[in-house]
């Protein structure tokens, strides 16, 4: 099934994604450290995009990400622009339907986006704090699960429900 | 313009992470002075921060005004006594004062003490891993500049990093990289104190013979020019002989980040020439 996401929808996302990242961070600042909500968005534009439009949407959900976290800007704008091209090249070959492999492909891609911010941190001889590994490992899960449920509930909102009777 | 790119994606994806690289590398060259691109994404998340702040503070403010009214009484008298103990130590302050005022000896002393702060309301604060900075609502136009000190009735927070006309960004002193100057109270032994990331400070540089003991409070000592003298950093949580030369000290910040919801900013300090 087609789901088409229009620029609007792409503004109207990053708007969202700034607001919940303030909003976590004030009110849920542990969920705000473990759960990477544009990371998601990027994957979900990413999986029903063509490459071209999903490294831009990556690279902007990336950059307003470094804006927000207050971390080197181009860090995450590195690391999603790359998610959002792997995974529009990803759904040629992989189906993500059901719970699991939805939650082992979001999952993935988190470590993913994870070892990329740690490789660019090292590629600028950046510190990379203690315990990066653990964090990445929460992170991947945390991400995963709640992706999982953000994909659910963008699917339902997007898709057209099918009819079945005859 | 994307659709110039739709058959040749991989242009597209080098030529934006090449951007994205070039950013980068002009970020950490400006580790040396040049603060230009983090001052310009501070100059566009400072509106939006505010706004939230603004809306979701009056929300919660209207919630608590008028909806959850069942504490109020209790509420008002605990206040109401505790504006009365306030009364009295106001008082004994202001007899302190008037002693140390009538000596001449101590005008240098009073110089260094009394300053001028302005309260702000934090809002924004870094969620990432990477970064514990965040940001309050007063600027250059409250009279904040960079390297102001950042205080909280607790104890010392941070300084202030990147500075915008109605923002500015502040960095905790647990921060990676941030130090400030420290005095221990009984042994008054001075050295530098040293954010590492955690939510301790490593206070380097102390020789393994100096008796430093757990529970001794570290104040600031006034070295660093930033924070002023006397005031509360944390207390002694760890103090090991170190396997080389020096000892290896931990200092639990008096401060919860975790919680801290307003701050203050050292304006300037009062009868400076500044």
């Amino acid at each position: 099934m087609e789901v088409v996401i229009g620029k609007t929808e792409v503004l109207l996302l990053l708007v969202i994604v700034g607001g919940s990242e303030i909003g976590l961070a004030k009110y849920l600042p542990w969920l705000a450290l473990y759960l990477d909500l544009p990371l998601v968005l990027v994957i979900y534009i990413g999986w029903y995009s063509r490459p071209a439009k999903a490294a831009l949407c990556g690279s902007a959900f990336g950059l307003l990400a470094d804006a927000f976290f207050r971390v080197l800007l181009g860090l995450n704008g590195v690391s999603k622009t790359t998610i959002g091209f792997v995974t529009a090249y990803l759904n040629r070959w992989v189906l993500i339907g059901g719970f699991f492999p939805r939650l082992f492909v979001i999952s993935s891609l988190t470590l993913l986006d994870n070892l990329i911010v740690f490789c660019m941190l090292e590629l600028l001889s950046q510190p990379v704090r203690e315990g990066f590994g653990y964090h990445a490992l929460i992170r991947g899960v945390v991400t995963g699960l709640a992706g999982v449920v953000i994909f659910q509930v963008y699917d339902w909102l997007k898709l057209p429900r099918r009819e079945f009777r005859a | 313009m994307i659709h110039a790119f739709e058959r040749r994606p991989l242009v597209l994806f080098i030529t934006i992470l090449a951007l994205n690289l070039v950013l980068l590398t002009v970020q950490v060259r400006s580790e040396q002075g040049l603060f230009l691109l983090r001052k310009w994404s501070l100059f566009f998340v400072t509106p939006v921060a505010s706004a939230m702040y603004f809306v979701t503070d009056k929300s919660e403010k209207t919630l608590r005004r008028y909806v959850f009214l069942r504490r109020a009484q209790q509420e008002n008298q605990r206040l109401l006594s505790k504006n009365a103990a306030l009364q009295v130590e106001v008082e004994q302050l202001r007899a302190m004062q008037s002693m140390a005022v009538r000596s001449a000896h101590y005008s240098l002393i009073r110089r260094q003490y009394l300053f001028g702060t302005l309260l702000a309301g934090i809002i924004w604060k870094s969620s990432s891993f990477h970064s514990d900075h965040f940001g309050i609502n007063a600027g250059t136009r409250e009279g904040i500049r960079r390297n102001a000190a950042v205080l909280s009735p607790e104890g010392v927070v941070g300084r202030v990093v990147t500075i915008e006309p109605f923002g500015a960004e502040v960095e905790p002193i647990t921060s990676r990289g941030s130090a400030v100057g420290g005095v221990l109270s009984r042994t008054r032994l001075q050295g530098v104190l040293q954010g590492n990331g955690s939510n301790l400070l490593e206070w380097k540089l102390i020789p393994n013979h100096e008796r430093v003991k757990v529970g001794e409070v570290a104040y600031t000592s006034g070295a660093d020019r930033i924070y002023p003298k006397g005031l509360p950093i944390g207390l002694v949580v760890k103090s090991e002989r170190g396997e080389m030369v020096y000892r290896d000290i931990s200092v639990r910040p008096f401060v919860d980040y975790s919680r801290l919801e307003e701050v203050m900013v050292i304006t300037k300090p009062i009868g400076s020439r500044e």
